[in-house]
């Protein structure tokens, strides 16, 4: 009885009867897509009116159907709703050539006949695009369907969900704006809100090292040199602000060292347009240029890590020596004015704080921007595999040589806006230590997720500043800690373990049911489950 | 089609003394379908390193279109008109398959084209009819990591189709595919050679007596030995080389 139901389920419908007329010389494709459609059909779980969409949506099926091919050859006879594997194998074993006029006779029959099987996998289908849609996960795959009209309902959709997203980071700015300031005043914390500014600052730079690494497989530890250089350009401007009845028309270090005249290369930072295209644009150019020499010889992996190291022990050894041109270590300090307005002022660093946030804001735009998509997708394979897009045609280096570029801007930025709140850039924030901070931050929170990035930044900057006030001795510990459980517990990171585990638990615990990837009468049976453990302590 | 569009002349590549080819002298005219057999460390696999640009020669030169490839990198010789499937399926196994294909099927291969351009509707429509053809339109939107090994062969083979080159360099296209699969795939690049050069280096002769018109056998780095199959598989030398244990199978399996 089971075989005859499955023998005749075996061949239903296929719509390559509407294709094969078009391409009947390509035997290859009716056999590719016979075993398509008949592995497709002999799954009860495909509905008639999902089988009526196939000819416009060519790939409707739910995932579920994965590894078929592969698995058809394991025992599988506790499985009795879905027998799918020795359809299979009888179907494969049978002669290449199609059998096609009996299956065109049966399709009908079949089509009709099985028009009443309930189609659960349609509420299985919402539920992944729920899921999709939600906070955690930024869809960026293609639209799955091919036919014009599905394509343009499937756009809307992917539309849709990049304007949940732009209201969800605006409204998240907005509550950082205007409540957080207010919440925490009240909360008798206020001196936290200058902190979570300077932190929103480091968010940035995580964004753009998780640019790099986590989607493009480039692993800086040297990104202090471009958060510094943000800074001291923002501070050079803020110290040639000096009032114009001064006597001597030079920021206070210069005359403790007997400087008398302006080094040439202060002298274009006394404008503030300058100044705030320089922030971005002069570390992007370094960024540039030291990449375009790296990445053009193929330095990658370790090496470049080295190199990006060695490039901050020179920088900051540069800066650390030139006590009349940067003040050495003591670094630029004691900012006055800037635009007219007096820095240390709280309005104005409300206005600084305001405008990280927006900084914020349009750097995850950018970022987001630029891993949708194909480059996004480009960049994830050069993260994984970088040889083999060098046989498709494409030219590594210009893509590598951007995405630093525009990390190294981003990280200059972050510095700028760093610089500012906090009232200080020397040397230091150049030295290794930091640099590798940054890594951290981003590995914490996630390596491939910009969300992730963020949060992580803002999270762990937040757990130092509070341990370190609890435990004055033993916060570095802490830290340790933190790193050595993220590199053995959560390799992804946070969100990333959020991702793939979090939504499970938090699954469980709606009582919703478990994700299956394949069928779930094969992932939740536990009688299956036992059997495939059994098989695999046997490998 | 009378242009040799791929020779080479001549070639050794020498890794530290070892000779991996040693005076390969090889040509192939365009639109022409060839399959390259020999025992395990004949230098195939070299063989397709020198072509692609992964590997300089030592002595000689490879012409591609009458064009020395010499000092051009790879992915120019990517763009000139060469793809290849590499032995073991190398695809990106965190995108899906359909990211695969829309990745190499792209025509314009540099920075700002990637950035600022999409996919036009006819790579869309190639991208699925491709899916179709490689019989993997089900799983075009799982991970390629969750593919079975067939799958990820067929889905590279579908990869290099995609590039649309004018010769194909197909290494081993079915290691690891049933029978059925098998078959499928000869039948596809039959069907590709119509418009487009392909070599093929592979072992399963089966596979080999439904798709060859000309053979190459190589053996230690240089040609021993061309011509249709049945003058490969009687000729003494190939069969003492490497057909040998074959010839014995063969006859053992058609007694039954």
């Amino acid at each position: 009885m089971k075989e005859e139901e499955n023998g005749r389920s075996r061949k239903i419908y296929h719509f390559p009867r509407v294709r094969k007329s078009q391409q009947q010389n390509e035997k290859t494709e009716e056999v590719a897509t016979d075993l398509n459609e008949s592995i497709t059909a002999s799954s009860e779980q495909i509905s008639p009116l999902e089988k009526q969409e196939m000819p416009e949506k060519e790939n409707g099926v739910n995932p579920e159907i994965s590894n078929l091919t592969g698995d058809k050859n394991l025992d599988r006879e506790e499985v009795t709703e879905q027998v799918v594997s020795p359809n299979i194998s009888e179907q494969i074993s049978a002669s290449p050539p199609p059998i096609s006029p009996e299956k065109e006779e049966m399709s009908e029959e079949e089509k009709w006949k099985n028009r009443k099987i309930y189609h659960y996998p349609r509420v299985r289908k919402s539920e992944r695009e729920k899921a999709r849609n939600k906070q955690f996960s930024h869809s960026t795959t293609v639209p799955r369907s091919d036919s014009p009209m599905q394509l343009a309902r499937s756009l809307t959709q992917k539309q849709r969900s990049l304007l949940i997203e732009a209201g969800v980071v605006a409204a998240i700015a907005f509550i950082l704006i205007f409540i957080m300031p207010p919440l925490l005043t009240v909360l008798g914390q206020a001196f936290r809100v200058s902190l979570l500014g300077r932190f929103l600052a480091l968010a940035i730079v995580a964004l753009g090292i998780d640019l790099i690494w986590g989607y493009t497989g480039m692993l800086s530890l040297g990104h202090g040199v471009f958060f510094a250089l943000g800074g001291y350009v923002l501070a050079m401007h803020l110290k040639l602000q000096i009032p114009a009845d001064a006597s001597i028309q030079l920021p206070e270090f210069m005359t403790l060292y007997g400087v008398t005249e302006l080094p040439w290369f202060w002298k274009p930072f006394y404008s503030f347009p300058l100044t705030a295209v320089g922030v971005f644009i002069i570390p992007s150019v370094l960024g540039a240029v030291l990449g375009y020499l790296v990445f053009r010889n193929r330095i990658k992996g370790v090496y470049f890590s080295i190199l990006t190291q060695a490039a901050t022990i020179v920088f900051f050894n540069f800066f650390n020596g030139q006590q009349k041109l940067f003040n050495g270590t003591n670094g630029l300090t004691d900012f006055k004015t800037l635009l007219g307005a007096n820095v240390s002022n709280n309005q104005t660093q409300f206005g600084f704080y305001t405008l990280t946030v927006l900084l914020l804001a349009a750097a995850y735009a950018l970022c987001r921007w630029l891993t949708s998509g194909r480059f996004g997708r480009l960049l994830i394979a050069l993260r994984d595999d970088e040889p083999r897009t060098r046989f498709s045609g494409y030219d590594p280096t210009g893509f590598k040589v951007l995405v630093f570029a525009i990390s190294a801007g981003l990280a200059g930025i972050a510095g700028a806006m760093f610089t500012v709140q906090t009232g200080l850039i020397s040397p230091k924030a150049m030295d290794i230590a930091f640099s590798i901070e940054m890594v951290i931050w981003v590995a914490v929170g996630g390596r491939a997720s910009l969300v992730g990035a963020v949060l992580g930044a803002i999270a762990v900057n937040f757990g130092k500043s509070i341990l370190s006030e609890q435990f004055p001795e033993v916060w570095l510990f802490f830290q340790g800690a933190l790193f050595l459980i993220v590199v053995t517990v959560l390799p992804d990171g946070v969100v990333g373990w959020l991702r793939t585990e979090g939504i499970e638990k938090v699954r469980s615990l709606f009582g919703l049911r478990k994700y299956a990837v394949t069928y779930p009468s094969l992932e939740e049976n536990p009688e299956v489950q036992i059997e495939r453990e059994e098989l695999e302590t046997e490998d | 089609m009378s242009g040799k569009i791929l020779e080479t002349e001549n070639v050794t590549v020498s890794f530290d003394g070892f000779k991996a080819l040693n005076n390969l002298n090889f040509s192939m005219d365009a639109g022409e379908l060839r399959v390259v057999i020999g025992p395990n460390g004949a230098g195939k696999t070299t063989f397709l390193d020198v072509i692609t640009g992964k590997v300089q020669p030592t002595v000689g030169r490879v012409m591609f279109k009458g064009r020395n490839t010499q000092r051009l990198s790879e992915h120019q010789i990517a763009r000139l008109g060469i793809g290849r499937k590499f032995q073991t399926p190398r695809i990106y196994l965190n995108l899906t398959p359909r990211e695969n294909l829309e990745l190499t099927c792209n025509r314009n291969k540099n920075v700002f084209a990637t950035l600022f351009g999409s996919l036009s509707i006819s790579e869309q429509r190639t991208v699925a009819g491709l899916l179709e053809t490689i019989g993997l339109s089900a799983k075009a939107d799982l991970k390629a990591g969750l593919l079975s090994h067939g799958e990820k062969q067929r889905l590279e083979i579908g990869m290099l189709v995609a590039q649309s080159p004018d010769l194909l360099l197909v290494d081993e296209p079915v290691a690891g595919l049933t029978d059925e699969e098998t078959y499928n795939i000869g039948e596809l690049l039959l069907a590709l050679a119509q418009s487009h050069s392909i070599v093929v280096i592979e072992h399963d002769m089966e596979f080999v007596r439904q798709i060859a018109r000309k053979v190459t056998v190589l053996h230690e780095g240089s040609v021993l030995c061309e011509g249709t199959i049945e003058e490969v598989q009687n000729d003494p030398r190939v069969i003492e080389v490497y057909l040998g244990q074959q010839s014995e199978t063969e006859e053992v399996s058609k007694s039954e």
